[in-house]
């Protein structure tokens, strides 16, 4: 994962509830934070939902909606990438052997297909700290600028 | 998020409009539980968002569907919601159709 550079960025950190209704409100941040960027429909929507998915996942499967828990959500943007960090308070997943949703058994299964989706629409995503941190990086086309 | 449904012919037809995400899903499925027709048609016109857990959903009345001799078709996706389904493989799954009326020649 290339790191953002130190010059020209703008950062934003803050701390989100494990509850599932801050979600929205969690979203809506992402969204000031780049409004001052040309970002596409489409962009939008990968940005969105690969953003929902990975808080979800911190949410739900990393503190367990305990509220005594936080997560962390870190944003950078540089000219024309926007790094995302979003830390939970868990004990991490096996994110080494996680099932392709894709494979014709799998096809049917309920869950599996948020980090592989986020994979699919983000420019790179990388986990650590035993999977309660993930980092997720988009070049951003910057339309109309 | 709410669903309208309407029988014809013997097939249910139901058109959703609103996000089908973590926070709706639980009630799209609840409002599924009561189809009992076998062949269903889901138009997804107005659906500008899904999420995992809304594909998830999808797949679980899919499967309740199948559970019944039966089938679902989906309709309408948009641009984005058609690209999830190619990136998931899960157009392999569901029969997916351009409009109701298609829908319903391959479902009669």
């Amino acid at each position: 994962m290339s790191n953002p550079p130190e010059e020209k960025n703008r950062s934003v950190t803050f701390e989100v509830e494990s509850v599932l209704d801050a979600i929205p409100k969690a979203t809506s941040k992402l969204f000031d934070f780049l409004a001052d960027c040309a970002i596409s429909e489409e962009e939008h929507f990968n940005l969105r939902l690969s953003f929902e998915e990975s808080l979800i996942n911190a949410i739900r499967h990393g503190n367990r909606l305990d509220p005594a828990l936080k997560v962390k959500v870190q944003m950078t943007l540089t000219e024309a990438r926007l790094y995302v960090r979003i830390d939970d308070e868990g004990a991490g997943f096996d994110y080494q052997n996680l099932k392709d949703p894709t494979e014709e058994e799998n096809l049917q299964a309920y869950s599996g297909r948020g980090v592989y989706l986020m994979k699919h629409l983000m420019d790179e995503v990388r986990y650590s700290r035993s999977g309660s941190t993930v980092e997720m990086v988009k070049i951003l086309d910057q339309q109309g600028q | 998020m709410d669903v309208l449904f309407k029988d014809r012919d013997g097939i249910m037809m139901a058109e959703i409009q609103g996000e089908i995400n973590i926070s709706t899903s639980p009630q799209l499925k609840k409002d599924f539980e009561k189809v009992t027709a076998p062949k269903v048609v889901i138009n997804l016109a107005k659906v500008g968002y899904v999420d995992s857990s809304g594909l998830a959903t999808l797949v679980e009345i899919l499967k309740r569907a199948r559970a019944r001799g039966g089938t679902v078709c989906l309709t309408h996706l948009t641009d984005k919601v058609r690209s999830l389904f190619e990136i998931t493989k899960l157009d392999k799954l569901f029969n997916i159709q351009a409009d109701d009326q298609a829908a319903l020649a391959q479902l009669k």
